[in-house]
């Protein structure tokens, strides 16, 4: 078994690791979403899984809960909920990343509840006051996981753990720098399995996986026969085969601000400072989310940096119908694009792949666009 | 040098064969459940009316929805590319192109050489589609070619309020049961035609000059409403608007065939 076929083998909600993990007598903990630090959990000796909605196809109970003009991905996660597929978790931690993942966690709590519950209480914006705050909350956290599953939080647990994430932090940084090449060694769609293994199966784990990932990836001939390199931006995709329909039409994803993606793990943690003011600094401010008020501006500075870094020929932005946010992120990122004159894409989707052949239309005449440039 | 383009959409499939840039001969046929056979059957007419068969092709394009299945097309673009190679192979001028078909419709911004350089599609439901349209006239029990000239004799236009077009329908059925003139149910069904289109020509910006393609484009009454709200007049294309596709495809084919020659 190829080390790819590892990570796709993460991809099912209930993979071979949380069996695993789960056999040993151990606990799993689902969460939503990047605001939440996994090391936490992780020093806990919990394993921090993102709740994904995998195998969702129709939603009847999540249109019925969560009115059918809710974003896809909620109500996916929610239908999941309700045909049990997510009882393998001991609880779910969600913070109060946008009005759908706050009415999700209320329908949780209401109808489909779980052995525990915690809601990370997240600021609106970026500054010291803020970043005070969310310090509070975290060690909230901390305290809360002791209490409820009888475990001591350790400063040298929480280091190690620390540790062991930026390793993965700086392997992915690493991944993503030999996208860098005019012959990328990963496509974007196998990226996306890589992706989604980092936040399914135990950390250290992935760390192995990943650390043999990048060394064969370093010495691979790489893909030359494409027609453009692409840049994916947009909210929560976790699916490869969104990607591959991008890239089987040409369009090589070399690059992205994703909620999997850079947007997961660009930044380290600070070693050197107190850990839980460490991890409370670091996440709150680290690249944002359309979520976070004043921050655009850093935003779009990210995503300039990255076009540039990475040699991006156009950018494709997704967004999940129903998305304030991000419609109001893409609006902004549109006009600034523009100005540049940098091409873009402007894709709606669901959480769902379906009618794929209007989003092929779309795509394929964006590269035809690209190709005459 | 003789090329063809296939448009296989999703209503009818079309097809277009050249001949030094020339039109020779073109095709409508109504869209059967394969590409394929919609394609053959397009081809097969157009070849017919010309007198020449398969062989005497030398490339050929396909494009539209079903344009990865057309068996003897040599490449497929997409029907955006197309629609803008082809409006502009007659109107230069064009910047803007609004394609209105059976079940899509979309606004193609192009440069002063006919590239595409912004789209904005809907694909996803009827309102601003051809389909719209049939749906009016079997519930008003006209032919779907007298809606056009009806519209304008409206002196007093109905408000369809209703964003899909199955509750658009109910609503003209209560405004026929409320005794309102056809006329005017008719000119209201058009200006919400209109309005829907207009939204994707405000993604997309409008710029001088805009021609209309498509086989809605056949029909006054919506090019009348669009040129009303965009206050200005589009340029008429000189062939059957609803070839455009076709005949984009078959000058992107002697493009193609050219440069073969030159490699």
């Amino acid at each position: 078994m190829s080390i790819m076929d590892k990570f796709i083998q993460t991809i099912p909600l209930l993979n071979p690791w949380i069996d695993n993990w789960k056999k040993e007598g151990k606990k799993v903990l689902g969460y939503f979403c990047t605001y939440i630090p996994d090391e936490i959990i992780h020093a806990a000796d919990i394993l921090p899984v993102r709740i994904r909605a995998r195998g969702a196809t129709d939603t009847p109970m999540g249109d019925a809960y969560m009115t059918d003009t809710a974003c896809s991905f909620t109500r996916c996660c929610l239908e999941l909920a309700h045909r049990k597929q997510y009882d393998f978790l001991d609880g779910i931690i969600s913070c109060n990343s946008c009005d759908q993942i706050r009415r999700l966690y209320d329908n949780i709590r209401y109808k489909t509840p779980f052995p525990f519950h915690h809601l990370l209480s997240t600021p609106g914006n970026v500054n010291e006051i803020t970043i005070d705050w969310f310090k509070h909350e975290v060690f909230k956290f901390k305290e809360v996981l002791e209490k409820n599953f009888g475990v001591n939080i350790t400063d040298e647990k929480l280091r190690n753990a620390i540790k062991t994430y930026n390793i993965s932090r700086t392997l992915l940084k690493q991944l993503y720098m030999l996208r860098k090449r005019e012959a990328p060694p990963i496509t974007g769609t196998e990226m996306m399995n890589v992706l989604t293994a980092a936040v399914s199966i135990p950390r250290e784990q992935f760390n192995e996986l990943l650390a043999q990932e990048l060394k064969e990836a370093d010495g691979r001939e790489g893909v030359s026969n494409y027609k453009a390199r692409i840049m994916l931006i947009g909210s929560m995709l976790d699916d490869p085969e969104y990607v591959k329909i991008i890239e089987d039409l040409g369009g090589l994803v070399v690059t992205d601000s994703l909620c999997l993606g850079t947007r997961y793990f660009w930044e380290l943690v600070d070693e050197t400072s107190d850990p839980l003011d460490a991890l409370a600094k670091r996440y709150l401010s680290r690249v944002s989310c359309p979520r976070m008020a004043g921050e655009q501006p850093k935003r779009m500075e990210f995503v300039m940096d990255l076009i540039k870094e990475f040699n991006v020929d156009g950018v494709i932005l997704q967004r999940m119908k129903f998305c304030p946010l991000w419609w109001a992120e893409i609006f902004m990122l549109r006009r600034r694009l523009k100005e540049l004159s940098i091409p873009f894409l402007d894709l709606e989707r669901e959480y769902v792949l379906s009618g794929t052949g209007a989003m092929k239309t779309r795509v394929q005449a964006y590269m035809e666009i690209l190709e005459a440039r | 040098m003789i090329v063809a383009g296939c448009d296989v959409g999703s209503l009818t499939g079309k097809a277009v064969i050249l001949k030094d840039g020339s039109i020779l001969s073109y095709s409508i046929v109504p869209t059967t459940p394969k590409p394929e056979r919609t394609a053959r059957n397009a081809m097969d007419e157009a070849l017919r009316k010309s007198n020449l068969s398969m062989e005497d092709i030398k490339y050929i394009v396909g494009t539209g929805y079903g344009r990865v299945k057309i068996p003897f097309a040599n490449s497929e673009i997409s029907e955006l590319t197309c629609h803008g190679k082809g409006a502009h192979s007659f109107i230069p001028t064009v910047r803007t192109i609004i394609d209105v078909g059976g079940q899509d419709c979309k606004v193609i911004k192009v440069d002063k050489n006919g590239k595409i350089i912004d789209f904005a599609m809907n694909d996803k439901c009827a309102a601003g589609t051809g389909r719209f349209l049939e749906v009016m006239a079997k519930t008003l029990e006209l032919k779907l070619e007298e809606l056009g000239p009806i519209s304008l004799q409206s002196n007093n236009q109905a408000k369809i309020t209703a964003q899909c077009s199955v509750f658009a329908e109910t609503e003209v059925v209560s405004l026929m049961a409320d005794d309102t003139e056809v006329a005017d149910i008719v000119a209201g069904i058009h200006d919400a035609i209109a309005a829907r289109i207009m939204s994707l020509v405000y993604r997309v910006g409008l710029e001088k000059d805009v021609v209309i393609s498509g086989g809605v484009a056949k029909n006054i009454g919506v090019v009348a409403h669009l040129e009303k709200k965009m206050g200005l007049n589009t340029m008429k294309l000189p062939v059957d608007p609803q070839i455009i596709g076709a005949l984009g495809a078959a000058l992107i084919a002697k493009n193609k065939l050219e440069s073969q020659k030159n490699d």
